[in-house]
């Protein structure tokens, strides 16, 4: 029991590598994290309704849920920045929009849209490269 | 003797970026502003543009994402969430939440170090 708290406690250290692109076969792909992300949505929020008490937690929970699945993808050099918006389908207008200052080579982005009739959610994930 | 103006305390990342999100969104967004459909795309472009614009010029050489929602009120809730694996040490974000009588405004900067 001792070994398994001792191994929660332990905060992984990076040190930086200092090479300017990350090894091939580690670059953040864009169709891949949006097909789990996309996958995650479908899955948790097909029969949820809107409910502004639940969806604090909800909201939460997808955001650790998708961070946790892109991070088996195995994208070592990268920080990631997951953000998810869950809005109630009431005949509001919405937009979402972004703007990055970055090394487009190296860093992108993935999005994900989902709708029912009584929520709309919008997640998405950035990637950085961190030598 | 010359003496350079060193400041007592470096400001946060919150300090510097908070004030410029602040000016920007309301000098795009006035109060007498009404939700309008097709105006909206420009709107969002016009801020996230303004406000990267002012933070590229912050002495601190970072990786930087703005992000701006902008959210029509009729009653609708909204809720928000971001999870982010980082160095928690050296890298920061900052929220800032705007209201007015027919929309919502919400910037959010990401600051990531190099």
């Amino acid at each position: 029991m001792d070994e398994e708290e001792q191994k929660r406690d332990t905060v992984k250290i990076y040190n930086p590598t200092y090479l300017m692109k990350p090894r091939p076969g580690t670059k953040f792909i864009r169709v891949t994290v949006e097909g789990i992300m996309q996958r995650i949505l479908e899955a948790r929020l097909k029969e949820v309704k809107y409910d502004a008490d639940e969806m604090i937690n909800l909201s939460k929970e997808l955001c650790a849920e998708i961070q946790a699945e892109v991070k088996k993808l195995g994208y070592e050099r990268y920080k990631l920045v997951t953000q998810v918006v869950i809005s109630e389908a009431k005949g509001q207008g919405q937009r979402v929009a972004s703007r990055c200052l970055w090394d487009p080579e190296q860093d992108n982005y993935a999005q994900a849209t989902f709708r029912n009739n009584t929520l709309i959610c919008v997640a998405i994930v950035f990637g950085c490269y961190w030598e | 003797m010359a003496q350079e103006d060193i400041p007592e305390r470096i400001p946060t990342f919150e300090e510097e970026v908070s004030p410029i999100l602040k000016e920007v969104v309301d000098s795009v967004i006035g109060p007498n502003t009404t939700y309008n459909h097709s105006k909206v795309g420009v709107w969002v472009n016009q801020i996230v543009e303004g406000c990267m614009k002012e933070i590229r010029a912050l002495p601190m050489p970072r990786k930087y994402i703005v992000n701006c929602t902008i959210l029509q009120q009729n009653g609708a809730g909204l809720h928000a969430a971001t999870s982010c694996f980082w160095d928690n040490e050296a890298d920061t974000s900052c929220t800032c939440t705007r209201s007015y009588k027919t929309l919502v405004v919400i910037t959010t900067v990401y600051g990531l170090q190099l």
